[in-house]
């Protein structure tokens, strides 16, 4: 299952994923024709202020499953494709009663007008996974223009295996240096342990 | 269990019939309702009278054929005898159970004096909805009278306004009181009156009569005064559908009785959606929690258990979203403890906290970041160190996860 994978401490907040996402979900997929077109094309990825001066977060539908927006939605317009991997909203069936966005814990729905909708009605838009460009054999928009690498499209397991045998050095040298240990460490261990060390640095020589 | 009945074919008992049926193949599932319709979905009502669309049968017309249920209409049931494991049906019939789902949702409450005069409206069932709305389509009526600002008064409001009708409202002392702070009811109210709505207050339930010959034909306030109007509606609550239940042995008070597994005293009898009364996740309060995510959640859990698979409810959620005022309006939760709030104009943010958790919030106008409060709020996230952010307009996921990243600030998302 392939998926979109963000790396918020690359985001430099510089919007281009919102742009490219607006412009892919507009009706000519053009830029310069898109910013005249009606309903005016919505970024479906939205790039958020961290706490921080410059920290920022590019926030995109995570496809959930089991996917709360789905439950509760009360005229089935959020349906998940064949394969299971993206959760789509059918904006002809949206009634903006907005119960998806209560319950998304990820704040990722919004209300516009849209091509699918009767006009003038505002209706539930969100992430749609690039459906259309993933069927032509493309990554997502979003992950297409990132420039920092924040926005990164591949095979799940090997995106999570990346970052949690990051995560795993992370903690070991912290570990190392730290312990939670409440009664002292017993010899035998303390030894276990050293002999490691010592065999690492022979390693590193 | 080779046969399963449920009565009811609202939200719940379509979820619980789709569980159900995704756990055990060639299971016997019989649906019982009394309403000439397939499965349909109370709050696409509004949108169904509106525009004619039928997104109300959201599974689908043919949705119980497909999932191969003996899906029937018009069966009005009698009485059921856990005795004899049996259903009576109004014809007579009577059906056996292994299981039973009690889903037959609510009905209007209405405790005005006169209520059993004939033609009083309401919005509780497709088959009321609809026969509110011939009038309307047949261009009998051109006033209408609402008694009761709750939810329910105040999407009928916005419907017949829609619809070009005159609409009046008798309030008792401000719109949707139960389920929003003064200031946000007011928004509510003043966008009901741009909009053309009538509102009267000060009239208490009690202190309301529906008056006329034959069938009603107005409401009679504390004062004499009497209003008339062509279409006269109740929308003064809801009230389980327990009729049934006489005699039964199973045990309820407002609504049904469950435990954790949503089954009634007697094993084998489970209930959910608006007839049973459930525990809310927050105040620990027990009551019928009309709303749609509820009565799925609840049909779930309740098929799961019925297939003997033990899982556990974990309780109600109070909320609501309004939709067709023109503006948003979100509630959710309790409105107890510290208040802060942010108001630019009609956009209003309200939240409550409690002992450092998030038990409530109210928002008009801009509803960003509402899944977010929500999560917050069903999880119980301490957010002592996010308390002066959380009203900022720019608050979103970004704040979070930089409040995850950085250990100072001791938020687990």
């Amino acid at each position: 299952m392939k998926t979109v994978f963000v790396q918020p401490e690359r985001c430099v907040g510089c919007k281009q994923c919102e742009i490219a996402c607006a412009v892919e979900h507009s009706q000519s997929k053009n830029l310069y024709q898109a910013v005249f077109e009606k309903p005016k094309p919505r970024p479906r990825v939205h790039v958020g202020p961290g706490v921080y001066l410059n920290s920022s977060f590019p926030n995109k539908c995570r496809h959930c499953d089991p996917a709360p927006c789905m439950a509760v939605c009360p005229t089935a317009a959020i349906s998940r494709t064949s394969n299971q991997e993206i959760v789509l909203i059918d904006g002809n069936k949206c009634i903006s009663c907005a119960m998806c966005a209560l319950v998304c814990p990820f704040d990722v729905i919004r209300y516009y007008e849209s091509t699918e909708a009767l006009q003038d009605k505002v209706v539930a838009l969100k992430c749609d996974h690039c459906v259309e460009r993933q069927e032509k054999g493309l990554e997502p928009a979003c992950v297409e223009v990132c420039k920092v690498d924040a926005l990164l499209f591949g095979e799940i397991n090997q995106l999570t295996k990346m970052a949690s045998t990051k995560l795993a050095r992370v903690v070991s040298v912290a570990a190392a240096s730290a312990s939670i240990e409440t009664a002292a460490m017993p010899e035998n261990l303390e030894a276990w342990r050293s002999w490691g060390r010592k065999i690492s640095e022979l390693n590193d020589r | 269990m080779k046969r399963c009945v449920i009565i009811g074919a609202g939200p719940a008992g379509v979820t619980a019939a789709e569980t159900l049926r995704v756990f055990a193949e060639n299971l016997e599932i019989i649906m019982l309702t009394g309403e000439p319709y397939p499965p349909y979905s109370p709050p696409a009502m509004v949108e169904y009278f509106l525009s004619g669309r039928p997104v109300h049968f959201w599974k689908g017309e043919n949705f119980t054929e497909k999932l191969g249920i003996d899906y029937r209409s018009n069966s009005s049931v009698r009485k059921i005898n856990p005795a004899t494991k049996a259903v009576e049906l109004a014809n007579g019939e009577t059906i056996n159970y292994d299981k039973l789902l009690l889903a037959a949702g609510a009905r209007l409450y209405s405790p005005l004096k006169g209520s059993d005069k004939k033609g009083i409206h309401n919005f509780k069932s497709l088959l009321a909805g609809e026969k509110m709305l011939d009038e309307v389509r047949a261009g009998r009526v051109k006033t209408s009278l609402i008694v009761g600002a709750g939810f329910i008064g105040v999407e009928i409001a916005l419907l017949l306004i829609e619809l070009g009708l005159q609409v009046r409202m008798l309030v008792r002392s401000r719109v949707m009181r139960e389920m929003l702070d003064p200031e946000t009811s007011a928004i509510v109210k003043g966008t009901l009156l741009e909009r053309g709505v009538e509102i009267i207050e000060g009239n208490d339930a009690d202190a309301l009569e529906f008056v006329g010959s034959k069938s009603v034909e107005a409401v009679k306030m504390r004062s004499g005064i009497e209003l008339k109007a062509d279409l006269i509606i109740a929308a003064t609550g809801l009230k389980p559908n327990l009729e049934l239940l006489k005699d039964s042995g199973v045990k309820y008070d407002w609504g049904i009785l469950v435990d954790n597994y949503l089954c009634t005293n007697i094993s084998d009898i489970y209930a959910a959606g608006d007839i049973a009364e459930t525990i809310d996740r927050l105040s620990g309060r027990r009551y019928a929690h009309a709303n749609y995510p509820n009565a799925v959640a609840q049909g779930r859990i309740a098929a799961l258990n019925m297939l003997g698979h033990n899982v556990e409810y974990t309780g109600s959620d109070s909320m609501n979203s309004l939709k067709h005022l023109g503006i948003p309006v979100m509630a959710a939760g309790i409105m107890e403890g510290e208040e802060i709030r942010i108001r630019t104009n009609d956009n209003l943010r309200k939240i409550w906290i409690r002992d450092g958790k998030l038990v409530g919030f109210r928002l008009a106008g801009d509803i960003n970041s509402a899944g977010i409060f929500l999560s917050l709020m069903r999880r119980s996230v301490d957010i002592t160190s996010l308390k002066e952010e959380l009203l900022d307009t720019r608050f979103g996921m970004g704040f979070l996860i930089d409040s995850a990243l950085d250990p100072s600030r001791k938020v687990i998302y």
